[in-house]
């Protein structure tokens, strides 16, 4: 019981890990959290479902499609939606509110388009569900995948933005918008670039997701939802942060599952988030704001 | 001592690594205009934000009237008697003049919600000289006009003391002397007075006493013509380049 | 500001004892329609009442509102029906005391995410409660109970909150709101306790909410968690009192009236459209309507009419 909830922990936790990370991207560099994120997390879901139902090729493979088309979207999302309300803003606050309705909008408008095209059922399909043994417990290669992959995407991502130019751009502007501005770095590009990032990465979460399990095109909020929980607690764009408190989450959610009640997984949840809140609003690994 | 209102004791403020206000203790006599000078960065600000409570002090304490005031929420503090002016204004601009000064009021111990307080209003601002502009958003006044308002709202406090944080920064020669008359007519009426203030000749004029900080420690007090010409205090400000 | 008149006191009555006579010459689909409509206007006003001067965004609606079901679920047949509307209205308002104790004092981006997420945990943890100590899922609710009274209990409760809402207004703790949206770190150094102003308005607009679940319950006859916690509640309200414009008492009514007009011509052509729809309108709202229909007319008004001067209505309330 206890290695297959750790296991069954850790394979979940992978992709909160990285659906997380995607979201502490777009937020920390763009400052305007986007409710809708888990809309394309589940987008891509469906994507695959419909191609690898075709074309029969592998869900893993068909990323090199449904990637840079959740990039080039995500992106278009910031540039036409968000920008103007960017600009017109007069207060911090006033955008901040302007931006949770818009992306509210968002969310309702891709998870309309997808009921209007999948209709509320529950939806899966079966690649690689072959078990594995690890050690003592039996595992879906599916899901051993799925963590490998999200392991493998985390790391590059790290690499990319601790030890590149451009990385290193984003994370300046994460911490110091004007500051970066000063230093000429254009804002609105990195922001841009931030979201169609976060959107790749949310689009691969929904693919690694898909394979193992049934999803319904009103699901994007759970996803959206847990991901802010993470990056909350870990500390707004914080991106190891958001991959360490990642894993914590599917490792509290299986552990609950298995050894309380697979009906208090939110609630725990919930609960440490809120202690979180409390004790720590900066999030555990966040610097005080002065 | 019966005549002294507040008394500042071994205040302390560190923000990380930097103390912005080292062990500052200084006596606010009741009646008097007592000011906060010192170069930039020397913690002027912050001493007054802990006073009024916006910041909450590491080490030391505050008393008002005999009571400790350190440690309580600016609200409380507020309460007790203290109000201040802001160094960036901070005026609800979509109320008008009047229901801007009516916030000073409103939330008054032992204040009545009721209609008097509109016609009250009147008076703080025949002090500053806003009366005529009473019916206006807070939106349209010129930037002295809004400073007047700040300082009508405070008084509209009825405050035990007043603390006023660079009021008369940017004003233009004209401006300037009128807001010296105001201070002056604020203080006649009894009200007990700090300011922080860059303007010498503002200080010479209005200043009973004197505390000069730098680096965050209290380094002289005493009456505005003894302290300006004190070697140490000369150096404060001239040996250390202006940084904003 | 400082108000005594009473008129709108005395129009605010007019029209709902006007309204009252309207179950005697409605259709029951026209009934069944004006208690829905009803029903969002308590909603939406409610959650203007605390949202619209703090502009904290509160998705929480739901939350309270399927409280207010439950209770009635409960106890409905245990006791008599005004004793079963005071303990929903307690219970809503216990709820948002601790709610707001733990998120009020945090900034508005963590109170919006914190009430997203309370529905599906509130929703959660009734579930299990029902899984593993009553054994079933869901609960019936049969009371005899008119659909005409559930229409005059909904607009007495809509009438006390307009009249609320003007009496609030005209209060100090109404302008403290005012203050506190303002600027809130200024409101504190003028003796004033934004926490707790704001937790006041909180419980307040909590334990409407939950007296309109209360009043709704008898509607349904059959409840489970899934449908008196649905969050699509909350971003109705939410839309409706943007929609309508916050910024005056009757703006979330306005626009109550018209989403629920248009949600039924909706699902009556397009039932799959509805989220679509939903998303659109928000979008709309962001873009074209920052301050709500309410806001466009008075717009629109004072371009026709700039010239009469404005400063001794700005004295006045704001109604």
């Amino acid at each position: 019981m206890f290695l297959y909830a750790l296991l069954s922990g850790l394979t979940l936790g992978g992709v909160y890990a990285l659906v997380a990370l995607g979201l502490t991207i777009q937020y920390g560099v763009s400052r305007t959290l986007n409710l809708g994120y888990g809309e394309f997390l589940i987008g891509a879901a469906f994507a695959v479902f419909v191609m690898f139902g075709t074309f029969g090729i592998s869900p893993y493979l068909l990323a090199i499609v449904v990637l840079p088309g959740a990039f080039a979207l995500s992106w278009l999302v910031y540039r036409v939606m968000l920008m103007p309300i960017v600009r017109r803003a007069r207060s911090p606050m006033a955008l901040e509110i302007d931006s949770l309705l818009l992306t509210f909008g968002l969310l309702f408008a891709i998870m309309g388009i997808m009921l209007l095209m999948f209709g509320s059922n529950y939806t899966n399909y079966s690649y690689l569900s072959v078990p594995v043994r690890v050690m003592d417990a039996t595992v879906a290669l599916n899901r051993l995948i799925s963590f490998g992959v999200a392991v493998v995407v985390g790391i590059i991502a790290y690499i990319l933005l601790m030890h590149t130019r451009t990385g290193m751009a984003l994370r300046a502007v994460s911490v110091d918008p004007v500051g970066a501005r000063l230093v000429g770095i254009d804002v609105n590009w990195a922001a841009g670039l931030a979201f169609g990032l976060g959107g790749a990465i949310a689009a691969m979460g929904g693919i690694l997701i898909s394979t193992y399990m049934t999803f319904t095109a009103e699901m994007g909020v759970i996803f959206t939802m847990k991901a802010l929980i993470v990056v909350i607690m870990a500390g707004v764009g914080h991106v190891v942060g958001a991959l360490v408190a990642g894993l914590v989450l599917g490792l509290i959610e299986a552990f609950v599952a298995a050894y309380l009640d697979p009906g208090l997984t939110v609630a725990v949840i919930y609960a440490v988030f809120l202690l979180t809140l409390i004790i720590r609003p900066q999030g555990i690994f966040g610097r005080v704001a002065r | 001592m019966t005549n002294m209102i507040m008394r500042v004791e071994g205040a302390r403020k560190a923000f990380g690594g930097l103390v912005a206000v080292n062990d500052v203790s200084f006596d606010l006599a009741r009646g008097e205009i007592l000011g906060l000078i010192g170069p930039n960065g020397s913690g002027k600000t912050t001493t007054m934000n802990l006073i009024s409570g916006g910041l909450g002090m590491d080490r030391g304490r505050i008393e008002l009237d005999g009571e400790v005031i350190s440690g309580l929420p600016a609200n409380r503090v507020a309460r007790k008697g203290v109000a201040r002016t802001f160094q960036l204004l901070r005026l609800i601009e979509d109320m008008t003049v009047t229901e801007n000064v009516v916030v000073g009021m409103a939330f008054r111990p032992g204040q009545s919600w009721n209609a008097e307080m509109v016609a009250k209003s009147h008076d703080y601002l025949k002090i500053v000289g806003l009366e005529d502009k009473a019916g206006l958003d807070a939106a349209k006044l010129t930037y002295i006009d809004q400073k007047r308002l700040e300082l009508a709202r405070a008084l509209a406090m009825e405050p035990k003391v007043l603390l006023l944080d660079e009021w008369l920064a940017g004003l233009n020669s004209t401006e300037l002397l009128a807001g010296i008359e105001i201070i002056r007519e604020i203080s006649r009426l009894g009200t007990t007075i700090i300011m922080v203030e860059h303007v010498m000749s503002a200080i010479h004029s209005l200043c009973d006493r004197c505390v000069v900080m730098n680096a965050g420690a209290k380094i002289a007090e005493g009456t505005p013509g003894a302290v300006l010409t004190d070697p140490l205090v000369v150096e404060a400000y001239l040996g250390e380049p202006h940084h904003a | 500001m400082i108000s005594r008149s009473p008129t709108p006191y005395v129009g605010i009555l007019a029209v709902a004892g006007t309204l009252a006579l309207l179950p005697l010459y409605a259709s029951s689909y026209q009934l069944a329609f004006a208690i829905g409509l009803l029903n969002f206007a308590v909603l939406a006003t409610a959650w203007g009442l605390f949202s619209g001067p703090t502009r904290y965004v509160s998705l929480a609606s739901v939350v309270f509102f399927g409280i207010g079901s439950y209770t009635v679920a409960i106890v409905g047949e245990v006791m008599p029906w005004p004793a079963v509307l005071l303990v929903a209205a307690l219970i809503g308002g216990a709820v948002a005391l601790v709610v707001g104790l733990a998120t009020l004092r945090l900034a508005g981006i963590y109170f919006v995410i914190f009430t997203f997420g309370l529905s599906e945990m509130v929703r959660q943890l009734v579930t299990w409660y029902e899984v593993n100590v009553t054994l079933s899922i869901g609960r019936y609710i049969f009371l005899d109970i008119t659909q005409t009274q559930i229409f005059w209990q909904l607009l007495a409760l809509l009438a006390i909150v307009m009249l609320g809402a003007v009496a609030l207004q005209r209060s100090r703790l109404g302008f403290a709101l005012r203050v506190i949206g303002g600027d809130e770190t200024m409101a504190r150094h003028f003796g004033l306790n934004p926490t707790f102003a704001k937790l006041a308005l909180f419980v307040a607009s909590s334990m409407i909410m939950a007296l309109a679940g209360a009043i709704m319950a008898p509607r349904w006859t059959y409840i489970d968690p899934a449908i008196a916690f649905n969050i699509t509640l909350s971003f109705q309200v939410v839309i409706m009192a943007l929609l309508g414009g916050m910024h005056r008492i009757y703006g979330p009514m306005l626009g109550a009236i018209l989403m629920t007009f248009l949600f039924e011509a909706l699902s009556n052509h397009f039932p799959q459209a509805f989220s679509l729809m939903l998303g659109l309108v928000f979008i709309v709202i962001v873009y074209l309507l920052p301050n709500g229909i309410v806001g466009r007319l008075e717009e629109g008004l004072a371009r026709t009419r700039r010239k009469p001067a404005t400063a001794s209505a700005k004295v006045g309330e704001r109604t």
